[in-house]
């Protein structure tokens, strides 16, 4: 009976304490009736500051292309990550996209990289000139 | 562990990062919970499947919309002075960690995408359907805006057209894309790259992902996945089914909003025809892009120029529908119950849409994102409002990105892998071992642990990977006796760091209670609001507790409201018995729950707040709100 009692309070407390919350997410999840709190998450709401949504995008790009690099991401899948930051933003064409590019060169030159390098990833990254140019002028505006 | 924080005397230039301690609640978060913010994004780690401790990062908006207003906890904030070399190295590390982290858990989703591929595959070619196949259904993203050779153009919209919108939507922007594709790219162009692409399809083979690259704060190695590949190029050649057999628009696909006072002005309709010229620019560009996934910008594309011929036919604007069908969605009828809730989200999704509106005419014509940020509240407002005026219905929750995400079933004649059955019993086997695999992989590196390894442990083992200057090695904050308790790390905090400035951001609940106070009278809303039977305040959750009185902003009444709420909780639980053959037990649950809950409150410790099942985001902000 002690132990039980002892039992019962240790699970007491480990619920009490437990602390930290739970993912709101449910991977793999279809089709379902879900919270009403869901239908609620308006992406308007999700972007503060004054900065122009553009810009915003163009930071975004920067931080996580100075991140990926440094972690031992690979350039030929940076694209298709940067991609993934286009879409929440509203941009499906991303390679017509000037701040794609800038934001790529900004990165780039956060993570540390010289022009040589830099070369590298023009050569990998741009299937033209005008991008080529666009992420030099990010390496460039970040000297 | 020891914390690395480097202090204000060292600093030149000072920033500040702010610690938040989340107020506990009922549930997962009795110990409350931690998150650190730099700038506008808040970083905090959560319990998430499967078992493991993941990276958040969030807008502040967002995070605080998510405890403050729906949870109703109050947010302690204590602002850090860092040095700026400082405040860099521990942005990077929290930004770091959280990407490398994604892109890990995306490893694991592709392999569930796989397997559900694979599930797929064999009840397609060979009649075999699993045992109950726990893995979502192949369904390709931005496929549902035109008719296919095996779908009828009369799917059930979720909101039936507007009379007349079927009239204006036409293939004919279609077939001029297709002809300009012809002239440039040559006239069997589009045909040639259909059948290279249907052979690659036919010759995907799967080969498993691969656990071993998953390691602590590290990109691992991404090879685009068998499901991956078969998506884009399902969609690149359900794109070019559309150009080549100038498919019809779906009417239901579609969204105007019948308002004469939205009609467009010759000024608008000319930025609409730039906007037209510029987007098939674009698309004729695409047709030739390296990019491997071509297809579902294609699709939109398509769609949205579809859309824009229609807005100049009609002199009205009309969109895709962003959203999708198989999205989260809720039966309308449950925000009915609350009308001030229901006009409130009325007003919020008017003013997005009338700011979207003012917003597309104002940029130049390649913003993209203002049509994207268009198409969402237009399909957001009518949306919500068709589902209103109804009674009946649902209503879909946003899409988790900015684009056009109506979905559709690959057609019935789209090509598929071409493996036999024995073929597709061993990939079944082997996508099956290397999710297992990869999910306990995950689960070693980052296994939630309420003590070692939770909301608390993660924010300082975060800041221990940064690289800073200086390091004054300060006590350990989270790994001592009870630091890793949410309340116990901020009081340490506090006492550890150089603070520059505490605050507390108000729950929803305490923030209306001092303005009604203000306007109502500290007595009559004393009365009104303690109870959750004439709370004006209260917007029930599903999955809230059953009680009766709010014990958070009393402390010489909580004993005698717990010992209610008990008695309730108790009550609750003698009814969920009754009714345990008929709900799984989900009453007798919350019963026993909310007996635990009220407990705390017998000596004068408060954990519920009481949550909200849904509130508008401008309620939570600090606006005007009508009761």
């Amino acid at each position: 009976m002690r132990r039980l009692v002892l039992l019962s309070i240790v699970v007491m407390l480990a619920t009490y304490t437990a602390g930290c919350s739970f993912s709101a997410s449910s991977k793999g999840s279809s089709k379902s009736s879900g919270s009403i709190s869901d239908i609620v998450s308006s992406p308007f709401t999700s972007s503060s500051g004054s900065s122009s949504p553009e810009n915003q995008y163009r930071e975004e790009v920067k931080d996580f292309t100075a991140s990926y690099i440094k972690s031992g991401g690979s350039a030929a899948n940076l694209e298709q990550e940067v991609g993934k930051i286009a879409e929440k933003r509203g941009i499906s064409d991303w390679e017509d996209n000037e701040a794609t590019y800038v934001g790529i060169g900004k990165g780039l030159h956060k993570a540390g990289l010289n022009q040589a390098e830099l070369d590298g990833y023009k050569a990998s990254l741009a299937d033209n000139e005008q991008q080529a140019e666009w992420i030099q002028d990010g390496y460039d505006e970040s000297k | 562990m020891s914390a690395t924080l480097v202090v204000c005397e060292t600093a030149r230039a000072e920033r500040f990062v702010d610690y938040l301690h989340v107020e506990a609640a009922s549930g997962a978060s009795g110990g409350g919970h931690a998150a650190v913010r730099f700038a506008d994004t808040t970083y905090h780690y959560v319990y998430a499947e499967p078992g493991i401790i993941e990276s958040n990062a969030e807008p502040n908006d967002s995070f605080d919309y998510a405890y403050r207003g729906l949870g109703n906890r109050s947010i302690h904030v204590s602002r850090l002075v860092v040095a700026d070399g400082a405040y860099d190295a521990l942005a990077e590390a929290f930004e770091r960690r959280h990407i490398t982290q994604q892109e890990q858990i995306e490893l694991l989703d592709a392999a569930i995408g796989d397997q559900a591929l694979i599930a797929y595959l064999l009840e397609q070619h060979c009649g075999r359907v699993d045992e109950p196949v726990n893995v979502p259904a192949v369904r390709l993203r931005g496929a549902g805006y035109f008719s296919s050779p095996s779908q009828s153009t009369s799917e059930r919209p979720s909101v039936p057209p507007p009379a007349g919108l079927a009239t204006v939507l036409r293939s004919a922007p279609v077939a001029e894309l297709r002809v300009a594709i012809g002239r440039d790219y040559g006239a069997d162009y589009l045909e040639r790259r259909k059948h290279t692409l249907e052979d690659e399809i036919r010759g995907l083979a799967f080969a498993p992902a691969s656990a071993t690259g998953i390691a602590f704060a590290t990109i691992p190695p991404h090879e685009v996945r068998f499901s991956e590949s078969y998506e884009h190029l399902a969609l690149a050649i359900a794109a070019l089914d559309v150009l080549l057999n100038e498919r019809t628009p779906v009417p239901g696909a579609y969204r105007r909003i019948d308002d004469s006072a939205q009609h467009l002005t010759e000024s608008e309709l000319a930025t609409l025809h730039a906007r037209a010229a510029n987007l098939r620019s674009s698309l004729l560009r695409l047709a030739a892009t390296r990019r491997r996934d071509w297809g579902y910008p294609m699709l939109v594309g398509v769609a949205r120029l579809v859309a824009l011929d229609a807005s100049l036919r009609s002199g009205q604007l009309v969109v895709p529908d962003s959203l999708d069908d198989a999205a989260t969605w809720v039966p309308v009828e449950k925000l009915l119950a609350d009308p001030p809730v229901v006009d409130a989200l009325l007003q919020e999704r008017r003013a997005a849409l009338d700011g979207a509106r003012a917003e597309l005419f104002a940029v130049p014509v390649t913003n993209e994102a203002a049509w994207s940020r268009f198409e969402v509240a237009t399909s957001a407002m009518i949306d919500l409002e068709a589902a209103v005026r109804r009674g009946h219905g649902v209503v879909r929750a946003y899409s988790d990105t900015m684009l056009p995400s109506r979905g559709g079933e690959p057609d019935a004649t789209s090509p598929l892998p071409a493996a036999d059955c024995d073929a597709l019993e061993r990939w079944a086997t082997l996508a099956n071992d290397a999710t297992v695999s990869i999910r306990d992989r995950l689960r070693e590196i980052y296994r939630y642990d309420v003590v070692s390894r939770n909301c608390v442990t993660e924010l300082f083992r975060t800041m221990e990977t940064a690289t800073l200057p200086i390091d004054r090695g300060e006590q350990a904050v989270a790994d001592a006796g009870f630091g890793f308790v949410p309340f116990v790390s901020a009081a340490r905090v506090n006492r550890t760091y150089p603070i520059d400035e505490r605050s507390t951001l108000p729950s929803y609940r305490k923030y209306w209670l001092s303005r009604l106070r203000e306007t109502d009278g500290a007595m009559r809303v004393a009365l009104r609001e303690s109870n959750t039977l004439t709370a004006t305040l209260r917007h029930p959750d599903d999955g809230d507790d059953v009680f009766l009185f709010y014990t958070d902003d009393t402390v010489a009444l909580r004993p005698l409201y717990g010992a209610i709420n008990a008695g309730v909780g108790a009550g609750t639980s003698v009814v969920g018995l009754a009714t345990l053959p008929f709900d799984r037990g989900r009453l007798l649950t919350t019963g026993v729950r909310s007996v635990v809950f009220s407990l705390p409150e017998l000596v004068f410790v408060n954990l519920r707040k009481g949550k909200n099942g849904i509130l508008p985001w401008t309620w939570t902000i600090g606006e005007e709100r009508s009761l």
